[in-house]
């Protein structure tokens, strides 16, 4: 951080003495190394916004979280995998929805943000967990980088994504194969491939639930988890499209 | 390699190659522009929101000194 600092502001002050040399002596060329020497130390100061943390540190911090929720899901013997449910009036953020029963049901218009386990329903099938996606506020950043509204952006969300995911250094690629309902997401370079474990079906990482919140999004779509599989190169999750949020209200 | 470094470095190159090629200042100031204008739109989906800003702000005063450049030429060709 404090190198980019110096870095840029040594840029600078070469560039000053160096047109200013140039300007003196009527050297052009002097005049435009010292211009390219204030633009490059201005470029290089504007890149100095980011802070970083340690990977150790930042594992230690939000891996128990994960650990969490995924403990909650063991301890209520839940046997489903998950669904992502896109963003509509009453979850703005979106949800993962993990329903009890293998033949499930899920009525939209009795969830909210402050729901949390699903009991108050008339049917055993519509009963479920409904948290937050940990991947939200990532799927958030995806939209501030591109400078797009992930809503209903069909296929350009997975180049947003992927390019996003890359600039952070979370992952080096991601793209789809998309075959009618069915979606096989491939997630390249993954960061924390060794924290990936069955559970994810369930409980995904922040990194593999953004990508899931922001394709249901981008579909306007709820999409079921099938199957996470590692692969050489990183992860590689199968799920299905199962409709739109007017479909299941 | 960082993308941040990865922009950083590819103007460093463009700059060096215009040092070493150009002598005119107005033409120079031209090519550090387009250069600027190029990185900042193939890089734009990696580069953060806030770096993105202070981007734009270069953008903007080098445009202010491109239409300034633009102007003195067509004063010297109506004069």
């Amino acid at each position: 951080m404090k190198f980019k600092y110096v870095a840029g502001l040594a840029l600078i002050m070469a560039g000053t003495f160096l047109a200013f040399r140039g300007a003196v002596d009527a050297n052009q060329s002097l005049v435009n190394a010292g211009i390219g020497g204030i633009f490059l130390g201005i470029v290089v100061l504007s890149f100095t916004t980011s802070d970083y943390i340690k990977v150790e540190s930042f594992k230690r911090v939000v891996v128990p979280y994960s650990k969490f929720t995924a403990g909650i899901v063991e301890s209520l013997n839940l046997k489903r995998k998950s669904i992502y449910i896109p963003p509509y009036n009453n979850m703005p953020d979106g949800g993962v929805f993990i329903p009890v029963n293998n033949d499930f049901d899920i009525d939209l218009g009795k969830i909210d943000e402050n729901t949390f386990f699903l009991t108050d329903t008339g049917r055993e099938r519509e009963m479920g967990l409904v948290f937050r996606p940990l991947g939200a506020d990532l799927s958030k950043e995806f939209q501030k980088y591109a400078e797009i509204d992930l809503l209903n952006s069909g296929l350009a969300a997975i180049d947003a994504i992927s390019s996003v995911l890359r600039a952070m250094g979370l992952a080096k690629s991601v793209h789809t194969d998309i075959n009618g309902d069915a979606i096989k997401i491939y997630i390249d370079g993954i960061r924390f491939r060794e924290k990936c474990t069955d559970r994810c079906e369930q409980v995904a990482c922040p990194i593999c639930s953004s990508v899931l919140i922001s394709l249901a999004k981008a579909f306007q779509e709820l999409i079921l988890v099938e199957e996470f599989e590692k692969t050489d190169r990183g992860v590689m999750i199968s799920a299905r499209k199962i409709g739109g949020v007017e479909k299941w209200m | 390699m960082d993308v941040d470094d990865i922009i950083v470095l590819t103007l460093s190159i463009w700059v060096f190659i215009c040092t070493v090629i150009i002598t005119a200042v107005d033409a120079y100031i031209t090519l550090l522009l387009i250069g600027l204008l190029v990185v900042a739109e193939i890089g734009g989906y990696f580069i953060n929101p806030e770096t993105k800003r202070a981007l734009n702000s270069v953008i903007y005063f080098m445009l202010f000194v491109f239409a300034v450049i633009v102007i003195k030429k067509i004063l010297e060709v109506i004069g």
